[in-house]
């Protein structure tokens, strides 16, 4: 294994001696994998749970992370995973988009490459873990910066490591990766508890958490009334949250089984015609979680801005006295009031520049991202074209030639981008304004996440049923 | 980018044709899929939702 030339090989011995979780030497059993992944689920969950010591007792108004960004970021407000899988997915991004952009050469075929390239993602996922943990107790939990600020940063601290611990676990030992499972794990909660908690709400009397329970409740004893528990004011979610996610559930399935088939043959094997199955919904989730991660974003530096007490700051941010986001372009960016509500309250036109802004800026960063993330990920035509061609296929009544295949490939990868990254931005978006439950960017990332996940226990039973198959996925894999 | 290059009213009807030319699921296939992800969904989801009522009883 020759030294990689990357400067980031200074990086070397400190990777060396960072733990790690091993890799599995031998075949790990379906249930052995069932067993991994059940367990950290569980531990997740226990985890959200536990509040933090010394937590304010009154959680201050100003929000820094959006209820949207809490889903996509499977963090529990106030518990020990407050930053969830943020660290991790953040340097993911930066990884990606410098390896992307060039700015520091990795080639994945060298080994002593890769291990370099992923000791510094953990290097850099420890160093923004211990940032953000700071960045949030110092500016949202304990701005007083006495003892609390360090206590609450290092519980916040331990949460992270534990949640990149875990996430080597699943994903060396388990089914998936930690980081979807966490995610999944977070907006299926979410969506269970709002649909069939039967806790009563603080805020509303009368009125119980779950949307299902409370309209029972009041069918059968008719207390709080039936309007009520289908439009409901506030946070709380109401019937028609419930029928937004069950359409937003629907679109995403039918969507996501969508596929473009290409004719293929395999060019010795006289007459194996295959299909190469494209899927139209080409684009993975990443676009919407960079898009709802750059809009948090706008946010933050909105927040440090106004701090710093920096001109022009309204611009970017406006928070009123009690710190509730009035305006300025990141109040446009974070999700509008519920559509219905609106209409159901009149305030419709009042709100309506709002709706238009985020919809529209959710569609169109949703193909930017997709864009770039098509290209940086060689998902284009050319790098398509040349893994058929390495894989000896080719396009019959053609001659085996990868300009033709990169052709043919171009003419239909480029509006799969768009569309599937249009439809994304639209249906997370879209979902939002009509109060979906675990929201429209939850619904639309869990969906997919399970069906993988189901597709590859799926795929890991038929192998060990039939070990003779398995040395074709471990090719394959 | 090659999508943009041979212009954009060309661009959106070779979206359109692709469009056209996609494979919908079959109801069949598509009943599958939502019963093995819906379930998924409400299983996990029934974890965490026991979780939490269980912590909420133990905090009182």
């Amino acid at each position: 294994m020759r030294m990689p030339e990357s400067k980031l090989r200074v990086l070397m011995p400190v990777i060396r001696r960072m733990p790690e979780v091993s890799l599995p030497k031998r075949h790990v059993s379906f249930n052995e994998k069932l067993f991994w992944t059940l367990v950290v689920l569980i531990l997740f969950y226990v985890m959200s749970e536990v509040k933090m010591w010394k937590l304010p007792e009154e959680l201050p108004r100003v929000a820094l992370f959006t209820d949207l960004m809490r889903t996509v970021m499977a963090s529990e407000r106030g518990s020990i995973i407050e930053l969830g899988i943020g660290p991790i997915v953040t340097g993911g991004i930066v990884m990606q988009l410098l390896v992307g952009g060039k700015m520091i050469n990795i080639d994945y075929t060298n080994p002593e490459d890769r291990v370099l390239f992923q000791g510094t993602q953990k290097i850099l996922v420890i160093v923004l873990t211990l940032f953000e943990a700071f960045t949030l107790s110092r500016f949202q939990y304990a701005p007083q910066m006495d003892m609390t600020t360090w206590i609450l940063a290092l519980q916040m601290f331990i949460g992270g490591i534990m949640i990149w611990f875990w996430d080597e676990v699943v994903s060396k030992w388990g089914f998936g990766s930690g980081v979807s499972l966490f995610i999944a794990a977070g907006v299926s909660k979410q969506i269970m508890w709002m649909a069939f908690s039967p806790l009563e709400t603080e805020g509303l009397p009368g009125h119980k958490i779950g949307a299902i329970p409370d309209f029972v409740n009041s069918l059968l004893k008719g207390s709080p009334p039936i309007s009520e528990t289908i439009i409901k004011p506030g946070i709380y979610p109401d019937m028609i949250g419930v029928l937004a996610t069950i359409a937003v559930f629907v679109m995403v399935v039918y969507a996501e089984s969508m596929r473009i088939e290409i004719p293929l043959t395999y060019g010795s094997v006289r007459g194996a015609r295959g299909r190469y199955p494209l899927r139209f919904v080409y684009v993975s989730n990443i676009p919407v979680i960079l898009t709802v991660a750059l809009f948090q974003n706008v946010r933050l530096w909105g927040f440090l801005l106004h701090k710093v007490g920096a001109p022009g700051a309204d611009l970017i941010a406006k928070w009123d006295v009690e710190g509730n986001l009035v305006g300025g372009l990141a109040y446009y960016l974070s999700s509008p009031p519920k559509l219905y509500h609106s209409l159901y309250t009149g305030t419709f036109m009042e709100n309506l520049p709002h709706f238009l802004v985020y919809v529209g800026a959710m569609i169109s960063f949703s193909i930017m991202f997709g864009w770039l993330w098509v290209d940086i990920t060689g998902m284009d035509a050319k790098h398509v074209a040349q893994q058929l061609h390495k894989a000896g296929m080719q396009i019959p009544g053609f001659r085996r030639d990868i300009r033709v295949m990169e052709k043919i490939l171009g003419r239909y990868i480029p509006p799969i981008t768009l569309m599937s990254s249009a439809f994304i931005g639209f249906i997370a978006s879209f979902a939002d304004l009509w109060g979906a439950l675990g929201t429209g960017t939850g619904i639309l990332l869990t969906t997919g996440i399970v069906y993988r996940l189901y597709e590859e226990m799926a795929s890991e039973q038929l192998s060990e049923m039939f070990p003779a198959i398995r040395k074709v996925f471990e090719v394959s894999r | 980018h090659p999508g943009f290059s041979m212009g954009k009213v060309e661009f959106l009807k070779q979206c359109y044709r692709t469009l056209m030319l996609t494979r919908k699921p079959t109801n069949e296939e598509f009943k599958r899929v939502a019963k093995i992800t819906g379930a998924g969904i409400i299983i996990v989801g029934l974890i965490g939702f026991l979780v939490r009522v269980i912590s909420q009883m133990l905090s009182g």
